[in-house]
């Protein structure tokens, strides 16, 4: 058999033994390689490498800081080739002991960039402690980072994005939920087309809620962004936020921008808003409870609902004007008497005409408005909305089940309902209780079927209820599209079946929440004499 | 550094440095003759960021506290250092309170920090009797359990897979005998062969040497000065920077406390004459010896190696001088 010696000289090169191990065990498996050998080459491994008729792979005078990469193979090409991929797996190595590599499986970043070489991002989802460690990794090698994990420290984020912000590259987190890049999906996001609005936002179910209606109206996502939902405090100074904003500005497929977020910092929402100032391209704020006249101030676009928000950037999308209609101060949302359907879909809409008929055939003791969420965004706008249509005395009960006092033990709402089932069961027994307000999120890592997990807590609910002669009313909204794996068609379709009235968004379905209670007896008796206390079951916030 | 008007993160000050040798020869109020100008990182592990420091050749060790003390070492109360942020390649300039790494914002601070000396003190001292020869067993039996494949343990492997362990059992032999013979120019001349040889940042042989003039100096050998000066002589030329600095530090008498470790256990037969060793010191010896093979893929093992190779040489000179002796 022909022999041929070929070799590679890595200068200044460290790795451990392991590392060089698995990579020589590598290339001894493929085919025509006899030998290979990757060492250090000291004085004393070059005589090893001549004794085992390798010299040659060490010509050039390396030192002994340098590594060798010496191959026996049948023929040049073999051997050269083994020589590349040799340095396909040093370059995407890091030195690190993860143990000797038995099969080409990726189980490490050096790995898998071996793999996709081209990789400019990394998604990590580790348990916090590790998580940091990783995200650094990646970042000195030059790639994003959607960071899935929490639990990582606030000074570990700070220095995080202080980092990607000096190499122009972003960590989205951590406790990233949601994103979209290139039209990828990342954590909890649901199927949108392609399309010319960019979006940013400190909100994993605003994201979702909003992506959805954007393609809901017609038009699609460039990229949604995630920043963790910590970015806009003030210890992190909304670094990520900025830096997505500069990377959308200057991405040639967006034209559009929506920046949104629960309510920021006054300090870095302002520093938000001056970025946002002269921007080239028309910039939507949807910073939940925000002061629309300081975005207008700057020249952006304020929202005072997701809805709002899409709605909005589809318009500046399609170059439609705006109507001159004073859209910020929410009224035209909360303002349900005209049931005027503003979503231009059919459907959800009609439900709110009924609206003061509903409510007028609750009991005297209902009153309250339960809000069971999944998404911690979609809980803040419905607690807004509330409290803007039925007023700030209000105490509605509006919990967020994603949040870690539910959640510590269990699965998340979103792919778990049972906990859910328990509040609604629960809520058909509770005579106080008028509305339950809910959020159907649909998309990919979201449970399989919402609607049918839910539909069997929502009739066993309304049927306590009903045996107490009380009626109870399950309004909800789906976030999601017809692209969704779970079928927005049919989600709706098996709600409707179990007697929920639907609207297509949040806000909409917390405005007819409103609507509802705001026709109950209750509520008219303590309109009437001012003198009822509208505190129900505990404190919303 | 940061986005205008975002202040720059404060520098994250290393806490709970534990050092030596770095504090009498590499801080501020050292000899300024000796005081490194510079350093650069080298590279960045899980457990460690080496540090070249120039001039002279140091290298500055930053690990985790679980690796324990170390010759030119700060240990730092975490888990994993990667996640301080510091690459290979980044300068590390030298600063009245420590060394700053400007790039990852990070201050190394040793004032303040436990000091711990990393000369062997005298309860590491061996004597070469019968209890000696049992804990040297258990020792080995214990290698023989745990150390990973690719260094140079066994050395009477009669393997021959292994290109290094081939050319190195040889030149282990010809130490070996050198130095029960008393044979000074053999015994320098193949601890030199080993200078280099084998896989990893720091060589396998360079490990071995490292164990075995520890444990020339628990026995105090008589030629432990000539194979320290044999080793050293031009290391920079002859192994990594990793292996250099290991071998020097190792020639001025500055071990790992792991090593300290185990020395101790084997020490502590000294006292048992009567019974042979109690559980509780069998247990220490095993805790030190795992504690040994902790860190590095064969490092552990490799500088056991050369410590039971020294251990060997202290028996069979006494056993040769206690039959020289019966004879006369």
């Amino acid at each position: 058999m022909t022999t041929v010696v070929r070799g590679a000289v890595h200068r200044n090169s460290y790795r451990d033994s392991v590392e060089l191990m698995g990579i020589a065990a590598q290339l001894e498996q493929l085919d025509g390689i006899q030998r290979a050998g990757l060492v250090m080459a000291t004085p004393a491994n070059l005589a090893v490498l001549r004794e085992a008729g390798l010299a040659d792979a060490a010509s050039g005078g390396p030192g002994p800081n340098d590594l060798v990469v010496a191959v026996a193979a049948n023929d040049d090409a073999t051997g050269d080739a083994a020589l590349a991929r040799a340095a396909a797996l040093l370059a995407a190595g890091s030195g690190d002991s993860d143990g000797p590599v038995q099969e080409r499986v990726a189980q490490t970043l050096g790995e898998g960039l071996a793999e996709l070489p081209d990789a400019n991002l990394v998604l990590v989802s580790t348990p916090g402690t590790y998580a940091t460690a990783e995200a650094l990794r990646a970042l000195h090698r030059g790639l994003n980072v959607f960071l899935f994990s929490d639990n990582v420290p606030l000074e570990d984020e700070i220095r995080l994005k202080a980092l990607a912000d000096r190499k122009g590259l972003l960590v989205m987190g951590p406790d990233c939920g949601t994103a979209i890049v290139g039209g990828v999906p990342l954590g909890f996001a649901n199927a949108v087309r392609r399309g010319p609005i960019g979006l940013v936002g400190a909100s994993g179910t605003g994201l979702q809620q909003v992506t959805s209606l954007i393609h809901r109206f017609g038009s699609g996502v460039s990229h949604a962004l995630g920043t963790g939902g910590r970015d806009l405090d003030e210890a992190v100074g909304g670094t990520t936020m900025l830096a997505a904003l500069r990377q959308l500005l200057a991405d040639p497929g967006t034209e559009v921008l929506v920046l949104i977020s629960k309510p920021p910092s006054p300090t870095v929402a302002k520093r938000i808003l001056d970025a946002v100032s002269g921007a080239s391209k028309p910039v939507i704020v949807n910073f939940l409870g925000g002061d629309p006249a300081a975005v207008r101030a700057v020249g952006g676009h304020p929202a005072f609902t997701f809805e709002e928000a899409a709605r909005i950037a589809v318009d500046l999308a399609v170059g439609a004007a705006l109507d001159g209609v004073d859209r910020a101060d929410g009224a035209d949302e909360v303002d349900r008497a005209d049931g005027a359907d503003r979503a231009g879909e059919g459907g959800g809409g009609a439900a709110s005409a009924d609206a003061r008929a509903i409510g007028q055939r609750l009991a005297p003791d209902q009153a309250a408005i339960l809000g069971l969420y999944s998404g911690g965004s979609l809980a803040g706008e419905a607690k807004i909305v509330l409290k803007r249509a039925l007023g700030a005395e209000r105490h509605d009960r509006i919990l967020d089940l994603g949040d870690d006092e539910y959640t510590v033990g269990r699965p998340h709402p979103m792919i778990d309902p049972r906990l859910r089932d328990e509040h609604l069961v629960a809520a058909g027994s509770d005579p106080s209780v008028a509305v339950v307000l809910l959020d159907v999120v649909l998309g990919y890592g979201s449970h399989p079927d919402p609607g049918g997990a839910l539909a069997p807590a929502i009739a066993e609910a309304k049927a306590a209820a009903s045996a107490d002669r009380r009626e109870l009313v399950v309004v909800a909204s789906v976030c999601g599209t017809d692209l969704d794996p779970q079928g927005l068609d049919r989600q709706e379709r098996t709600l409707a079946d179990a007697g929920v009235l639907l609207e297509p968004s949040n806000a909409r379905a917390a405005a007819l929440a409103a609507a509802i209670v705001a026709a109950a007896p209750g509520e008219a008796a303590s309109a009437t004499d001012g003198s009822a206390e509208h505190r129900l079951v505990g404190a919303a916030d | 550094m940061g986005v205008a008007g975002i202040p720059a993160p404060e520098p994250t000050t290393l806490p709970h440095a534990v050092t030596h040798l770095v504090a009498t020869r590499l801080t501020a109020d050292a000899d300024p003759a000796r005081r490194p100008r510079r350093g650069r990182v080298r590279s960045v592990h899980r457990a460690a960021i080496a540090i070249d420091l120039a001039p002279g050749g140091e290298t500055l060790t930053i690990a985790i506290d679980a690796v324990g003390g170390c010759p030119t070492g700060l240990l730092v109360r975490a888990d994993d250092v990667r996640s301080f942020g510091v690459a290979a390649g980044m300068d590390v300039v030298p600063a009245a309170d420590g060394w700053h790494i400007p790039e990852a914002a990070l201050v190394v601070e040793p004032a303040g920090a436990t000091v711990w000396d990393p000369a062997l003190p005298s309860s590491t001292r061996l004597t070469a009797d019968a209890e000696l020869t049992r804990r040297a067993r258990l020792t080995r039996s214990l290698v023989d359990a745990l150390a990973r494949p690719g260094g140079l343990w066994p050395l009477r492997d009669r393997r021959t897979d292994d290109a290094w362990a081939t050319a190195a059992r040889p030149v282990i032999r010809e130490l070996s005998s050198a130095l029960v013979a008393g044979d000074r120019g053999t015994a320098t001349a193949a601890a030199s062969r080993l200078v280099g040889l084998g896989v990893g940042l720091t060589p396998s042989g360079d490990d071995l040497l490292v164990g075995l003039l520890a444990g020339l100096e628990a026995t105090d050998h008589p030629m432990r000065a000539e194979v320290a000066a044999a080793v050293t002589s031009d290391v920079g030329e002859r192994t990594t920077a990793a292996g250099a600095s290991a071998l020097r530090q190792a020639a001025d008498g500055a071990y790992s406390e792991r090593l300290h470790d185990v020395l101790a256990s084997l020490a502590r037969a000294a006292g048992d004459r009567e019974g042979g060793p109690t559980r509780d010191r069998r247990d220490g010896l095993a805790r030190a010896v795992v504690g040994a093979l902790a860190f590095g893929e064969t490092s552990g093992s490799d500088t056991l190696a050369g410590l039971l190779l020294a251990v060997d040489v202290a028996l069979m000179s006494e056993r040769q001088a206690a039959n020289a002796g019966a004879a006369a």
